[in-house]
This record gives structure tokens, sequence and C-alpha cells, in this order.
């Protein structure tokens, strides 16, 4: 039994303890649900204290913000109370004003009804003064009627007096008429004869016609021009007897209608065909009661002055042509030098169109760049002095166009049918031809500078070799060295006399002036050339006993050229003449060949650059033909004058021309020293 | 032969041209100068070491304008003392010289005797009294004028 009690009590225990168990793990369960219901609590206080705390921040701000609002509140207020008592200012002003404005227009309307009254006071003055001013009209149209009648009064007592004194005075005149008319029918008689006689002796022919065209009169020049005699004209169509006798019947009839016509122009027909170009002057004549009787036409012999007219037009047209196709620029001037014409060719050359031209002064012209002092120079002596000039060298400088260098021809023209006086300027563009000279200048200057060291190199090394050979027995080596030792030398001279060109055109050609004896120059020089020819034989005449300030050199080049060219162009001559003189101021030489002549054309070129003559058979000779335009510069340096005389004769009818008249002498005169001066030396 | 010292004159030449540099070399040493060339300009130290009783210079030297060659040579006071002879083939050669503050001028071409006596007379110690004492006489003149 105490077991089964033990066993129950168990029993129970264990339920009891089960129980517990249950209890404890319900207990558990509900400690775990409470764990977590109060990390859920937990978790919901910090989320509300967290709300909590941005609901402070946001209470925070909402009460700063309250603040503002409230702050801005008191502003808006003060702001609302300060414009309330504006617009209390206002609405006080207001008042005042609208007080003001009732005053005003109270004042206006006073003012309206004062002028309304004034209006009406106006009105009635006006009308007052219309009434005064028509009754002042009415007196007034009165008084004039008054003071016509009066003047018409006066007036018929002077006409009456007129009338009265006018009636005395024809009684007299026609007393004085009637002896008058006496005399006067007698010189009608006269003169009538005088005027038949005139017209007779009148060459034009005239004729009178009758309103019906017929021709009641005719003088003898009618008859000759038609052939006709005068019965057989007198009576017929006036139209008849010219090549358009419709235009000769409206003629007539202009007259009849018009009183008078001039110049009208009508062939007339010779009975044998002759033409005659007229023109014809015609009026009507009328009896003294003004009733027309016919017409007098007078016609004047055209055909001379139609056959000079047409001539005109045609050599005008023909000179028209020529200047239109000339390439060179011409310009017709008047006498004030404005501008009459111009051709097609000064249009283009200067870019100018024909209305910036024609009529303007020369000078005027393209902006003024044609006023320049030597071209007015030229042009203002052509019709004072009737001069005329050549190759007036211009440089124009253009803005757009550029430089132009033109030669200018200048000429006196005679209108002859105005005689009017005109200048026919001519140009030459040569601004190409100056570009290419002064190119070719310049390559010379630069060659002959550069030809120069290579010459002085082989110059100096040829005279080295001929010193140490001299004495050589090879004869050979000695023989080529003298034959390079001269080409070096004509080498040498062809570059300085290059170079002498470069330095005269650019103006660089300098003398070094030393006092020196004249005579004994010209000796030296002779001497010295005599071996250049044993043909020749050069002689000297007279002495200038002179000395001279100058280039020694480079009047000995003078020499030397003047005597070498006598040699050269007198290859069949042998005698050359070097004759020294002198004048007051003067030396003077002439160098006379025997050769071949100078043509008068060639006698001003041969001084000039690169001017060469050759002999008739065409024949020319060595050389650049630098030699005399050397010399004229030299000699030209000194103030001294070069010039040539020289005749080309012609073979005689014995074939053979007389030699000795051919030939040339080149002269030349430099400036001696006068005594005191002789022995200061100068240099420059 | 002119050079009758014991030393020889010595003449230092400056060309570019080394043919004009030959030829003026021998024709001086022909007549017994102690010839020196240079080709270009190598400073005024280099003539000063030469010591040359003579310059021979060119006007045109590569590169270089002769005329400030001589300025500088002429400037320096171990240089001054020496003669400058322009060699030029310009046409004006006495200006070229006179900007150049040279004494003297050869203008190409020329004669080996003109050569020889330019040489002589600034080399030979009388002629070149001779010559300062010109100068004197005709700067007076000039004055006086």
């Amino acid at each position: 039994m105490i077991k089964i009690i033990q066993s129950d009590e168990l029993t129970l225990a264990r339920k009891e303890l089960a129980y517990q168990k249950d209890e404890r793990e319900k207990r558990a369960a509900e400690l775990v649900v409470a764990n977590v219901e109060l990390a859920f609590q937990q978790a919901e206080k910090e989320k509300r204290v967290e709300e909590l705390s941005v609901a402070n921040v946001e209470l925070l701000f909402q009460n700063n913000e309250k603040e503002k609002r409230a702050a801005e509140l008191v502003i808006a207020n003060e702001e609302l109370a300060f414009q309330n008592k504006e617009k209390e200012k206002r609405a006080e002003e207001l008042t005042v004003a609208n007080k003001e404005l009732l005053f005003q227009n109270k004042e206006k309307e006073k003012r309206a009804e004062e002028l309304t009254v004034a209006n009406k006071e106006l009105l009635f003055q006006n009308k007052e003064k219309e009434k005064r001013a028509a009754e002042l009209v009415i007196a007034n149209e009165e008084l004039l009627f008054q003071n016509k009648e009066k003047e018409k009064r006066a007036a018929e007592l002077v006409i009456a007096d007129i009338e009265l004194d006018f009636q005395i005075k024809q009684k007299e005149k026609r007393e004085i008429a009637n002896k008058e008319l006496e005399v006067f029918s007698n010189s009608l008689k006269l003169a009538s004869q005088y005027s038949r006689s005139l017209i007779e002796a009148s060459t034009d022919p005239l004729v009178t016609i009758s309103p019906a065209g017929k021709i009641t009169d005719v003088n003898e020049a009618s008859v000759n021009v038609t052939g006709e005699s005068r019965e057989k004209l007198i009576g017929t169509d006036f139209s008849d007897y010219f090549t358009e006798p419709k235009k000769a019947r409206e003629g007539y009839k202009q007259v009849f209608k018009k009183g008078v016509v001039s110049d009208y122009s009508l062939t007339i027909r010779h009975k044998n065909g002759t033409l005659t170009d007229v023109l014809y002057n015609a009026s009507v004549y009328k009896d003294d009661a003004g009733k027309v009787l016919g017409v007098f036409a007078a016609a004047r012999d055209v055909t001379e002055q139609k056959v000079l007219q047409r001539e005109r037009a045609q050599t005008l047209s023909y000179a028209e042509g020529i200047l239109g196709t000339m390439r060179e620029p011409i310009l017709v001037l008047d006498k004030h030098l404005r501008v009459k014409s111009a051709n097609e060719a000064f249009y283009r050359t200067f870019s100018i169109k024909a209305k910036d031209t024609e009529g303007c002064l020369v000078y005027e012209l393209k902006n003024r760049h044609w006023d320049m002092p030597q071209l007015r120079e030229g042009l203002e002596k052509i019709l004072p002095q009737k001069s005329a000039f050549n190759d007036l060298e211009i440089t124009f400088d253009f803005p757009v166009i550029g430089s132009k260098v033109m030669l200018l021809n200048g000429r006196r023209l005679i209108q002859s049918e105005k005689g009017e006086e005109l200048i026919l300027l001519a140009m030459q563009d040569i601004t190409e031809q100056r570009v290419l000279q002064q190119r070719n200048d310049s390559f010379m200057s630069m060659a002959s500078h550069e030809l120069k060291t290579p010459v002085t190199t082989i110059k100096m090394l040829v005279q080295i070799l001929q010193m140490q050979y001299a004495k050589s027995k090879d004869t050979t080596l000695v023989e080529y060295l003298a034959t390079i030792g001269k080409q070096i030398e004509q080498l040498t001279k062809l570059v300085t006399d290059l170079l002498d060109v470069s330095k005269i055109k650019a103006d660089k050609f300098k003398l070094e002036k030393k006092t020196f004896d004249f005579d004994a120059l010209a000796t030296e020089i002779v001497q010295s050339c005599q071996l250049l020819s044993a043909q020749h034989t050069i002689t000297i005449q007279g002495k200038t006993k002179a000395h001279i300030s100058g280039d020694r050199d480079s009047v000995s080049r003078v020499f030397i050229n003047l005597i070498t060219n006598a040699i050269k162009y007198s290859p069949d001559a042998n005698t050359i003449i070097v004759s020294l003189s002198q004048d007051e101021k003067d030396v003077c030489v002439g160098i006379k060949d025997f050769g071949i002549g100078i043509a008068s054309d060639h006698q001003e070129k041969i001084f000039e650059r690169f001017f060469q003559v050759g002999n008739d058979s065409g024949q020319s000779f060595a050389g650049l033909g630098i030699g005399l335009y050397i010399s004229a510069a030299v000699v030209a340096q000194h103030r001294g004058r070069i010039w040539v005389e020289s005749s080309k004769e012609k073979p005689t009818r014995s074939g053979a021309a007389d030699r000795s008249r051919r030939g040339s002498t080149f002269l030349f005169q430099l400036p001696k020293l006068k005594p005191k001066e002789k022995k200061v030396h100068e240099k420059f | 032969m002119k050079n009758s010292n014991l030393v020889p004159k010595k003449i230092l030449i400056i060309d570019d041209n080394e043919g004009i540099l030959f030829a003026l070399q021998k024709a001086l040493e022909l007549k017994g100068y102690e010839v020196h060339t240079f080709e270009t300009f190598m400073g005024v130290n280099a003539v000063a070491k030469v010591a040359p009783d003579l310059l021979y210079l060119d006007v045109s030297l590569t590169g270089k304008d002769g005329r400030e060659v001589a300025r500088e040579l002429k400037r320096n006071d171990k240089t001054k003392h020496i003669p400058i002879v322009i060699l030029t083939a310009y046409l004006n050669a006495s200006d070229l010289a006179n900007e150049a503050g040279a004494d003297d001028f050869l203008p190409k071409p020329f004669e080996l005797a003109h050569l020889w006596k330019i040489t002589e007379k600034y080399t030979s110690t009388s002629e070149k009294e001779l010559t300062v004492e010109h100068k004197k006489r005709k700067k007076s003149a000039t004055v006086l004028s």
C-alpha cells in the first residue's frame, strides 16, 4: 500500500512536477513573449524618443518660424500703421484738393459767364463796325464815281484840245505832205529803177511767185541757173525747176502761211541736167492794204559749201579715226588748259572716264596728280610764246595704277573754222621701258662688280708670271703670257668701262681734280696711241699753252677714246689730226679722221649708251658703244662741251667719193685755269 | 727688294676669296714681305697675335662687314696702330674706307705696281713719317680754308 500511496503521490508529484514544468515552460514561453514584448516596447520607446527629438527639433524650428513671423508681423503692422497714416494724409490732402478744385471750378464758371457777356458785347461791336464799313464802301464808291466823272470831263477837255491842235497840224502837214509826195514820187521812180538794177546784178537767183505758185518775175541769175529764158520762166510753175517739185511747192506754201522761210534747202535742175544746191530765203510781199501779193524768194548757191562740208566731215572722221586707234594717249586742251577731248588710249592708260576728263582743267585730273611744275612750265608757254615741247619726261605717281613715266609732246593747234587756239598733248608711256632699263643697269652694275675680283686675281698672277719668266728661253710660254696679259688688259678695260657707265647712271661718277699741263697730256696720249696703229699717222697741230683743273686720268680717257675711235672708223685712211687751241675761257681739242663719217641723224645719238654706227655696207665695229657716252660724262663733269662735225659724202659721178671731205671731227672744250689758279690744287 | 731690314715686314690679308688671297700673297712675297692670310676675321686677338705692319681688309667678308672689322681693330689698343687698307670692288671705295676709319683703300681691279706702292707707303718708316706730315699739312690747309 504504501507503495501504492507512494506511487500515487509520486504520480501526483510527477503530475505536479509535470504541471510545474508546464507552468515553468509556460512561464518561460510567457517570459519570452514578455521579453519580445519588452524589446518591442523598448524599440517603440526609442522610436518615440527619436520621434520626440525630431518633434522637438521641428517644434523648435516652428517656434523660431513663429517668432520670425511675429517679428515680421510687428514690422508689417508698423508698415500698415504707417500706410494708414499716409492714407489719412492723402485723404486729407485730397479733401483740401477737392475743395480747391471746387473753388477753381466756381471761378471758371464765373469767368465763362464773364466771357459770354464779353463775347456778346464783341459781337455787337463787330456788327456795328460792319455797318460802318458798309457805309464807308458806299461813300467811297460814290466818291470814286464822282472822281471818275471829273477825270472824264478833264480828259474830254484835253481830247478836245488835242483834236483841235491835231486838226490844225494836219492841215499844215497835208500841205507839206503834198509837196513831199511830189518829191517822193520822183525818188520812188529812181528807187524802183535802183532796186531793179540791184536785183538784176545779184548773182543769187531771185524770183517772185504768185499765190498760185506761178513765177511772176525773175532776174538774170535765175535765167542762168535754169537755162530757160525770162519769157519762158514767167508764168510757169515755180516747182517745175527743182529736182524735188513737191518739196519746192511745200516751200512756197510755207512762206504764204508763215510769212517768211529761211535756209530752205532745194536743188535747181538746169535744162542741160546740171544740178545746183541752193538755200532759199523767202518772204511774202503785200500791198498797202496788207493783202499778200506774192512771195519774193532768193536762192544762195551752196554747192561749193556742201562740198567743203563733206570734205570737212571726212577730214574730221579721218582725224578722229587716227586718234581713236592710236596707242598713245592724246589730250586736246583749250586755251584755258581745260580738256576739250581725249582719245581711248588716254582713258585706258590712266583708268579715267570721259566724264571725269572732258571740261576739267588738266591739272585737276586724277585728284590733281597731273599738277606737276614741269608740266605747268611747258604748257603755259605754248600759246603765249607759240612754242612747243618735245619728250618732256614726267613721272606721275597715281594711287591705284601706280607710277607712270610718260614722255610728253605739246603743240599749238588752230581750229581753222573758229580760229580757236588749242593745245595738242601727246604722250608716250615709257614706264615699262624705264623698269627694264633700271633692271638692266642694276644687272650691269652687279655683273661688272662680280667680275672685278677674278679679273684682278688673273691680272696679278699673269703679271707675276710675266716678271718671273721675262728672261726665260721658253718663247712659247713668254708669247702665251703676253697674249693672256693683253686680253686681260682688254677685259679689265671693259669691266672698268661698264662700271663707269653704272657710276654715271647712279650719279656716283666723281672726279679727283688736280691741275695739269694740257699740252703735255695731249702729247703723251698721242705718242701712246700712235703705237696702236702702224697704218695711221697721228699729228698734233697747235698748242693751248694752258693748264686745266681736272681729273687727268679721266681726261686721258676722253683723248684715248676719241683717237681710238678715229683709228677704228677710218680703216681706209692714214691720217688723224689732233688740233689744240684756246680762247679766253676754254681749251679746245679737235680730233679729225678721214673715215666713214656719221650721218647727220646719228650725230646726237652717238653720245648715248651702247649706240654704235656701222658703215654703208652694214659692217659693224667691235666695242660696246660706251666710249663716247663715258667721254661725254667726263666732259660734262668738267663743265665742258663735246660735239661732232661730220659729213658723209656721197660718191661723185666718177664713182669715187671725195675722200678729203669725208670723215668726222670730234671736238671738246674744257674750261682752263686762270693764271692765278694754276698753283692751287683742289680735290673733290 | 724694298724690304732691306733683316726682319721682313709682316702683311696680313683678310679676304674670303682664296684666289685673290693667293695672288696677293705671291705678289707681296715677291717683294720680300712676310705674308699671313685669313679667310675670315678671327677676332682682335688673332690679329694682335700676328702683329702685322699692314693689314689688307676686304669689305665684303662672308657673314661680316669689313668696315665693322676695321672699326673694331681701330678701337682696340692692341691693334689700333696697324694701318688698314680697304680692298673693294664697290664703286665708292673712298667713302667705304672713310666709314671704316681705315687708312687707305685699294679699288679692284688694280695694277701690281699700285699694290706694291701702297704697301711700301705704309711699311717704310720714312714714308710713314712723310704721310703723317702730309696729313698734318692737309689738315691745317683744310682748317685754313
